[in-house]
Protein backbone atom coordinates (compact mmCIF):
# COMPACT_ATOMS: atom_id res chain seq x y z
CA UNK A 1 0.00 0.00 0.00
CA UNK A 2 1.25 3.45 -0.70
CA UNK A 3 0.18 6.70 0.49
CA UNK A 4 0.82 10.19 -0.08
CA UNK A 5 3.68 12.07 1.44
CA UNK A 6 3.52 15.99 2.10
CA UNK A 7 5.59 18.74 3.53
CA UNK A 8 5.88 22.21 2.96
CA UNK A 9 9.64 23.59 3.21
CA UNK A 10 11.08 26.93 3.33
CA UNK A 11 13.81 28.30 1.53
CA UNK A 12 14.89 31.48 -0.04
CA UNK A 13 12.76 32.90 2.34
CA UNK A 14 9.26 31.17 0.42
CA UNK A 15 7.44 28.19 0.98
CA UNK A 16 7.63 25.19 -0.85
CA UNK A 17 5.54 22.17 -0.98
CA UNK A 18 6.25 18.86 -1.99
CA UNK A 19 3.72 16.36 -2.70
CA UNK A 20 4.71 13.00 -2.89
CA UNK A 21 3.04 9.64 -4.18
CA UNK A 22 3.40 5.84 -4.90
CA UNK A 23 5.87 5.76 -2.04
CA UNK A 24 5.40 2.64 0.43
CA UNK A 25 8.29 3.54 2.76
CA UNK A 26 8.28 6.81 4.88
CA UNK A 27 11.95 6.68 5.28
CA UNK A 28 12.13 6.72 1.30
CA UNK A 29 9.85 9.93 1.44
CA UNK A 30 11.64 11.23 4.14
CA UNK A 31 15.20 11.07 2.22
CA UNK A 32 13.93 12.36 -1.08
CA UNK A 33 12.14 15.32 0.74
CA UNK A 34 15.46 16.46 2.50
CA UNK A 35 17.27 16.33 -0.47
CA UNK A 36 15.52 18.17 -2.33
CA UNK A 37 15.21 20.61 0.81
CA UNK A 38 19.07 20.68 0.82
CA UNK A 39 19.50 21.59 -2.66
CA UNK A 40 16.96 24.61 -2.21
CA UNK A 41 19.32 25.38 0.69
CA UNK A 42 22.10 25.39 -1.10
CA UNK A 43 20.61 27.81 -3.33
CA UNK A 44 20.22 30.30 -0.13
CA UNK A 45 23.66 29.74 0.37
CA UNK A 46 24.95 30.69 -3.26
CA UNK A 47 22.72 33.03 -4.64
CA UNK A 48 21.60 35.44 -1.02
CA UNK A 49 22.48 39.11 -2.05
CA UNK A 50 21.43 40.08 1.75
CA UNK A 51 24.55 38.12 3.35
CA UNK A 52 27.38 39.41 2.09
CA UNK A 53 29.80 36.31 1.98
CA UNK A 54 27.78 34.37 -0.78
CA UNK A 55 29.41 34.19 -4.14
CA UNK A 56 26.63 35.92 -6.23
CA UNK A 57 26.90 38.99 -3.47
CA UNK A 58 30.40 39.02 -3.62
CA UNK A 59 30.52 39.10 -7.24
CA UNK A 60 27.48 41.60 -6.92
CA UNK A 61 29.98 43.75 -4.76
CA UNK A 62 32.87 43.93 -6.95
CA UNK A 63 35.15 40.94 -3.90
CA UNK A 64 34.84 38.32 -6.61
CA UNK A 65 35.16 37.56 -10.54
CA UNK A 66 33.85 35.36 -12.80
CA UNK A 67 36.83 33.27 -11.90
CA UNK A 68 36.12 32.68 -8.16
CA UNK A 69 32.34 32.07 -7.94
CA UNK A 70 31.21 28.17 -8.27
CA UNK A 71 29.97 26.91 -11.33
CA UNK A 72 26.49 27.17 -10.01
CA UNK A 73 26.61 30.39 -10.24
CA UNK A 74 28.11 30.71 -13.75
CA UNK A 75 25.18 28.39 -14.95
CA UNK A 76 22.51 30.45 -13.55
CA UNK A 77 23.97 33.75 -14.99
CA UNK A 78 24.11 32.20 -18.36
CA UNK A 79 20.52 31.53 -17.91
CA UNK A 80 19.45 35.08 -17.37
CA UNK A 81 21.74 35.74 -20.48
CA UNK A 82 20.41 32.97 -22.32
CA UNK A 83 16.54 34.25 -21.57
CA UNK A 84 17.18 37.81 -22.14
CA UNK A 85 18.74 36.95 -25.88
CA UNK A 86 15.35 34.72 -26.23
CA UNK A 87 13.38 36.80 -24.72
CA UNK A 88 14.19 40.45 -27.32
CA UNK A 89 15.56 41.88 -23.41
CA UNK A 90 12.26 41.70 -22.29
CA UNK A 91 14.03 39.51 -19.45
CA UNK A 92 16.99 41.25 -17.94
CA UNK A 93 18.05 40.85 -15.00
CA UNK A 94 20.22 43.92 -14.89
CA UNK A 95 19.77 46.01 -12.20
CA UNK A 96 20.35 49.98 -13.29
CA UNK A 97 23.61 50.08 -11.58
CA UNK A 98 24.74 47.58 -13.72
CA UNK A 99 24.58 44.43 -11.11
CA UNK A 100 23.59 41.37 -12.51
CA UNK A 101 20.62 40.36 -10.12
CA UNK A 102 19.60 36.61 -10.87
CA UNK A 103 17.07 36.71 -7.85
CA UNK A 104 14.17 36.15 -10.76
CA UNK A 105 15.34 32.62 -11.81
CA UNK A 106 17.45 31.80 -8.97
CA UNK A 107 14.18 29.83 -6.98
CA UNK A 108 13.11 27.85 -10.32
CA UNK A 109 16.30 27.19 -11.13
CA UNK A 110 17.15 25.83 -7.29
CA UNK A 111 13.72 23.72 -7.65
CA UNK A 112 14.45 22.17 -11.04
CA UNK A 113 17.90 21.23 -9.91
CA UNK A 114 16.30 19.89 -6.41
CA UNK A 115 13.43 17.93 -8.47
CA UNK A 116 16.75 15.54 -9.78
CA UNK A 117 16.61 14.50 -6.40
CA UNK A 118 13.22 13.08 -6.79
CA UNK A 119 14.42 10.35 -9.46
CA UNK A 120 13.45 7.15 -7.74
CA UNK A 121 10.03 8.76 -6.73
CA UNK A 122 7.06 7.70 -8.92
CA UNK A 123 5.03 10.96 -9.14
CA UNK A 124 5.24 14.11 -7.63
CA UNK A 125 4.62 17.84 -7.45
CA UNK A 126 6.18 20.77 -5.99
CA UNK A 127 4.59 24.34 -5.39
CA UNK A 128 7.50 27.15 -5.16
CA UNK A 129 5.26 30.23 -4.28
CA UNK A 130 3.11 30.04 -7.08
CA UNK A 131 5.26 28.20 -9.85
CA UNK A 132 4.66 25.01 -10.31
CA UNK A 133 5.98 21.51 -11.42
CA UNK A 134 4.98 18.07 -11.77
CA UNK A 135 6.17 14.54 -12.82
CA UNK A 136 4.33 11.20 -12.72
CA UNK A 137 1.09 11.27 -14.32
CA UNK A 138 -1.85 14.17 -14.68
CA UNK A 139 -2.48 16.72 -11.27
CA UNK A 140 -4.94 19.30 -11.77
CA UNK A 141 -3.51 22.88 -10.45
CA UNK A 142 -5.38 26.17 -10.76
CA UNK A 143 -4.15 29.38 -12.17
CA UNK A 144 -5.31 32.18 -9.33
CA UNK A 145 -7.25 35.10 -9.39
CA UNK A 146 -5.01 38.06 -9.90
CA UNK A 147 -6.68 39.67 -6.95
CA UNK A 148 -5.77 37.26 -4.36
CA UNK A 149 -3.26 38.35 -2.29
CA UNK A 150 -0.99 36.07 -0.26
CA UNK A 151 -1.38 32.36 -0.81
CA UNK A 152 -3.76 31.26 -3.35
CA UNK A 153 -3.86 27.84 -2.63
CA UNK A 154 -7.57 27.24 -1.23
CA UNK A 155 -8.77 30.34 -3.42
CA UNK A 156 -10.86 30.74 -6.21
CA UNK A 157 -9.19 30.24 -9.55
CA UNK A 158 -9.62 31.37 -12.97
CA UNK A 159 -8.76 28.22 -15.06
CA UNK A 160 -7.31 24.55 -14.17
CA UNK A 161 -4.48 22.75 -16.31
CA UNK A 162 -3.43 19.74 -15.65
CA UNK A 163 0.17 19.17 -15.32
CA UNK A 164 2.18 15.75 -15.08
CA UNK A 165 1.59 14.49 -18.68
CA UNK A 166 2.12 16.75 -21.49
CA UNK A 167 2.76 19.52 -19.74
CA UNK A 168 5.23 19.35 -16.69
CA UNK A 169 5.28 23.26 -15.47
CA UNK A 170 3.23 26.52 -15.29
CA UNK A 171 4.59 29.83 -13.69
CA UNK A 172 2.94 32.58 -13.25
CA UNK A 173 3.90 36.45 -13.21
CA UNK A 174 2.00 39.45 -12.00
CA UNK A 175 0.83 42.36 -10.12
CA UNK A 176 -0.78 40.52 -7.83
CA UNK A 177 1.04 40.70 -4.70
CA UNK A 178 3.73 43.57 -5.54
CA UNK A 179 2.42 46.43 -7.94
CA UNK A 180 4.35 47.44 -9.66
CA UNK A 181 7.30 45.46 -9.63
CA UNK A 182 8.38 44.25 -13.30
CA UNK A 183 9.81 47.11 -15.40
CA UNK A 184 8.83 47.54 -19.15
CA UNK A 185 12.36 47.17 -21.14
CA UNK A 186 10.99 49.78 -23.77
CA UNK A 187 9.70 52.36 -21.74
CA UNK A 188 11.71 52.04 -18.41
CA UNK A 189 8.68 52.48 -16.68
CA UNK A 190 6.51 50.13 -14.74
CA UNK A 191 4.98 47.49 -16.96
CA UNK A 192 1.15 47.47 -17.04
CA UNK A 193 0.34 45.32 -19.47
CA UNK A 194 -1.10 43.05 -18.03
CA UNK A 195 -2.95 41.76 -14.67
CA UNK A 196 -1.72 38.77 -14.88
CA UNK A 197 0.72 36.04 -17.27
CA UNK A 198 0.96 32.20 -17.19
CA UNK A 199 3.21 30.11 -19.04
CA UNK A 200 2.83 26.42 -19.90
CA UNK A 201 5.28 23.87 -20.74
CA UNK A 202 8.09 20.91 -20.10
CA UNK A 203 10.99 23.30 -18.41
CA UNK A 204 10.02 25.58 -15.02
CA UNK A 205 12.84 27.58 -15.35
CA UNK A 206 11.63 28.43 -18.85
CA UNK A 207 8.14 29.08 -18.15
CA UNK A 208 9.06 31.45 -15.34
CA UNK A 209 11.51 33.93 -17.91
CA UNK A 210 8.79 33.80 -19.99
CA UNK A 211 6.23 34.69 -17.75
CA UNK A 212 8.17 37.10 -16.58
CA UNK A 213 9.24 38.64 -19.98
CA UNK A 214 5.66 38.99 -20.72
CA UNK A 215 4.57 41.03 -18.11
CA UNK A 216 7.40 43.38 -18.46
CA UNK A 217 7.34 43.31 -22.41
CA UNK A 218 3.53 43.34 -23.10
CA UNK A 219 2.00 41.55 -26.85
CA UNK A 220 5.02 40.77 -28.73
CA UNK A 221 7.09 38.61 -26.12
CA UNK A 222 3.33 36.64 -26.00
CA UNK A 223 4.32 36.20 -29.61
CA UNK A 224 7.67 35.24 -29.36
CA UNK A 225 6.61 32.52 -26.31
CA UNK A 226 4.13 30.92 -28.06
CA UNK A 227 6.69 30.70 -31.40
CA UNK A 228 9.08 29.07 -29.08
CA UNK A 229 7.01 26.42 -28.27
CA UNK A 230 5.01 27.54 -25.01
CA UNK A 231 2.30 27.70 -23.90
CA UNK A 232 0.53 31.62 -22.42
CA UNK A 233 -2.57 32.30 -21.12
CA UNK A 234 -3.04 36.34 -20.39
CA UNK A 235 -5.20 38.24 -17.71
CA UNK A 236 -5.72 41.18 -19.63
CA UNK A 237 -8.33 43.23 -17.27
CA UNK A 238 -11.27 43.10 -15.08
CA UNK A 239 -14.19 43.73 -16.93
CA UNK A 240 -16.88 45.99 -15.42
CA UNK A 241 -19.68 43.33 -15.62
CA UNK A 242 -17.57 40.75 -13.68
CA UNK A 243 -14.67 38.23 -14.62
CA UNK A 244 -11.84 38.66 -16.70
CA UNK A 245 -10.62 39.44 -20.10
CA UNK A 246 -8.30 36.96 -21.04
CA UNK A 247 -6.50 35.16 -23.65
CA UNK A 248 -4.87 31.89 -24.29
CA UNK A 249 -2.68 30.29 -27.07
CA UNK A 250 -4.43 27.76 -29.12
CA UNK A 251 -2.64 24.48 -27.16
CA UNK A 252 -3.36 26.04 -23.67
CA UNK A 253 -3.79 22.99 -21.89
CA UNK A 254 -7.25 24.09 -19.84
CA UNK A 255 -9.02 20.92 -18.07
CA UNK A 256 -12.13 21.64 -17.10
CA UNK A 257 -13.62 23.63 -13.52
CA UNK B 1 -5.50 17.20 -24.56
CA UNK B 2 -3.74 19.72 -26.57
CA UNK B 3 -6.35 22.17 -28.00
CA UNK B 4 -9.08 19.66 -26.90
CA UNK B 5 -10.80 22.33 -24.78
CA UNK B 6 -13.64 25.01 -25.47
CA UNK B 7 -12.51 28.04 -24.19
CA UNK B 8 -15.31 30.86 -24.04
CA UNK B 9 -15.45 32.66 -27.17
CA UNK B 10 -15.97 36.29 -26.91
CA UNK B 11 -18.33 37.22 -29.44
CA UNK B 12 -16.46 36.65 -32.78
CA UNK B 13 -13.41 37.75 -31.62
CA UNK B 14 -11.93 34.18 -31.58
CA UNK B 15 -8.82 35.17 -33.93
CA UNK B 16 -7.43 38.17 -33.81
CA UNK B 17 -6.10 39.96 -36.91
CA UNK B 18 -2.34 39.76 -37.26
CA UNK B 19 -2.09 42.91 -38.32
CA UNK B 20 -1.31 44.35 -35.12
CA UNK B 21 2.21 42.54 -34.03
CA UNK B 22 4.18 44.24 -36.89
CA UNK B 23 2.97 47.18 -35.75
CA UNK B 24 3.76 47.25 -32.37
CA UNK B 25 6.97 48.67 -30.59
CA UNK B 26 10.40 47.27 -31.30
CA UNK B 27 11.86 45.93 -28.43
CA UNK B 28 14.94 47.47 -27.57
CA UNK B 29 18.25 46.55 -25.50
CA UNK B 30 17.23 48.64 -22.26
CA UNK B 31 16.82 46.68 -19.02
CA UNK B 32 14.04 45.66 -16.80
CA UNK B 33 15.54 46.43 -13.50
CA UNK B 34 14.76 47.81 -10.40
CA UNK B 35 14.42 51.38 -10.73
CA UNK B 36 14.09 52.85 -7.48
CA UNK B 37 12.34 56.72 -7.22
CA UNK B 38 14.97 58.64 -5.78
CA UNK B 39 14.81 59.12 -1.81
CA UNK B 40 13.19 55.64 -1.49
CA UNK B 41 16.36 53.75 -1.28
CA UNK B 42 17.24 54.07 2.51
CA UNK B 43 20.11 52.49 4.24
CA UNK B 44 19.83 50.28 6.94
CA UNK B 45 18.01 52.40 9.51
CA UNK B 46 19.71 53.22 12.89
CA UNK B 47 16.63 52.48 15.77
CA UNK B 48 14.38 54.63 17.55
CA UNK B 49 11.78 54.51 19.85
CA UNK B 50 8.16 54.48 18.61
CA UNK B 51 4.88 55.67 20.45
CA UNK B 52 3.97 52.40 21.86
CA UNK B 53 7.89 52.52 23.99
CA UNK B 54 9.13 49.95 21.93
CA UNK B 55 11.73 50.05 19.50
CA UNK B 56 11.81 50.15 16.09
CA UNK B 57 14.44 48.84 13.55
CA UNK B 58 14.61 49.29 9.83
CA UNK B 59 15.53 46.53 8.00
CA UNK B 60 18.05 47.36 5.05
CA UNK B 61 16.15 48.39 1.90
CA UNK B 62 16.55 45.39 -0.24
CA UNK B 63 16.45 46.16 -4.09
CA UNK B 64 15.70 42.87 -6.91
CA UNK B 65 13.97 43.67 -10.21
CA UNK B 66 10.40 43.55 -8.46
CA UNK B 67 11.77 46.74 -6.81
CA UNK B 68 12.74 47.96 -3.38
CA UNK B 69 11.69 46.54 -0.30
CA UNK B 70 12.55 47.97 3.11
CA UNK B 71 10.87 46.22 6.69
CA UNK B 72 10.69 47.75 9.90
CA UNK B 73 9.96 46.08 12.93
CA UNK B 74 8.78 47.62 16.74
CA UNK B 75 9.93 45.37 19.18
CA UNK B 76 9.05 45.87 23.05
CA UNK B 77 11.03 44.03 26.04
CA UNK B 78 12.36 41.77 23.16
CA UNK B 79 9.30 40.48 21.61
CA UNK B 80 8.52 41.54 18.34
CA UNK B 81 5.26 43.79 18.32
CA UNK B 82 5.01 45.01 14.47
CA UNK B 83 6.15 44.13 11.19
CA UNK B 84 5.69 46.73 8.35
CA UNK B 85 6.91 47.41 4.94
CA UNK B 86 8.36 51.04 4.46
CA UNK B 87 8.79 50.30 0.62
CA UNK B 88 6.99 47.17 -1.15
CA UNK B 89 6.44 48.81 -4.51
CA UNK B 90 5.95 51.66 -6.29
CA UNK B 91 1.99 52.85 -7.23
CA UNK B 92 -1.00 50.52 -7.92
CA UNK B 93 -1.37 49.09 -11.38
CA UNK B 94 -3.96 49.69 -14.20
CA UNK B 95 -4.89 47.25 -15.96
CA UNK B 96 -4.89 47.39 -19.70
CA UNK B 97 -7.71 45.76 -22.10
CA UNK B 98 -6.75 42.77 -24.50
CA UNK B 99 -7.76 44.83 -27.10
CA UNK B 100 -4.22 46.99 -26.75
CA UNK B 101 -2.97 43.36 -27.87
CA UNK B 102 -3.30 42.18 -31.75
CA UNK B 103 -2.01 38.77 -31.46
CA UNK B 104 -2.88 36.08 -34.05
CA UNK B 105 -4.12 32.24 -33.38
CA UNK B 106 -5.32 33.11 -29.91
CA UNK B 107 -8.38 32.28 -27.91
CA UNK B 108 -10.29 35.54 -26.63
CA UNK B 109 -12.29 34.51 -23.33
CA UNK B 110 -13.62 35.59 -20.38
CA UNK B 111 -12.38 34.09 -17.24
CA UNK B 112 -14.50 33.71 -13.89
CA UNK B 113 -12.74 32.87 -10.38
CA UNK B 114 -14.35 29.59 -9.67
CA UNK B 115 -14.00 27.07 -7.07
CA UNK B 116 -12.37 23.96 -8.29
CA UNK B 117 -10.58 20.56 -6.90
CA UNK B 118 -6.93 21.17 -7.42
CA UNK B 119 -3.76 20.53 -5.49
CA UNK B 120 -2.01 23.55 -6.38
CA UNK B 121 -2.57 26.81 -7.65
CA UNK B 122 -0.07 29.14 -9.94
CA UNK B 123 -0.24 32.62 -8.87
CA UNK B 124 2.70 35.63 -8.84
CA UNK B 125 5.07 34.84 -6.54
CA UNK B 126 3.35 35.00 -2.98
CA UNK B 127 6.31 36.02 -0.53
CA UNK B 128 8.96 38.31 -1.73
CA UNK B 129 12.44 37.17 -0.94
CA UNK B 130 13.78 40.42 -0.89
CA UNK B 131 11.02 41.75 2.04
CA UNK B 132 12.23 38.97 3.91
CA UNK B 133 15.76 39.58 3.16
CA UNK B 134 15.35 43.02 4.30
CA UNK B 135 13.21 41.33 7.65
CA UNK B 136 15.60 39.53 8.75
CA UNK B 137 18.39 42.40 8.77
CA UNK B 138 15.92 43.72 10.88
CA UNK B 139 16.16 41.27 13.24
CA UNK B 140 19.24 41.37 12.85
CA UNK B 141 20.06 44.60 13.91
CA UNK B 142 17.68 44.39 16.72
CA UNK B 143 19.93 41.33 18.31
CA UNK B 144 16.75 38.90 18.19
Amino acid sequence: MTTQHKARLRAMAMAFDVTLDGFSSEVAARSAIDGFHNELLRADDLFSLHRPDTPMARLANGQATLADVPREVIEVLELCEHYRVATGGAFDAQRPDGVIDPTGIVKTWAVVRATKRLGGVPSWLVAASGDIVAHGGERRVGIADPRVKGDPAGSKVLDVVALGGEFAAVATSGSAQVADHIWDPVTGKPARHFLQASVAGQDLVECDAWATAICAGGGPVVEMAVAAGLEVLIVAGERSEGGFEAVSSAGWPSASL
Amino acid sequence: MRGSHLAVIVGGCAVIAAAGFAAAPPLHPVRQGADPEPGTSATPGPSSTSASGGQTFDGPAVENPRGVYQAQITVVDGVVTDVVALQAGTSAPESVRVNDMAIPLFKERVLEAQSADVEAVSGASFTSPAFLESLQGAFEDAGL
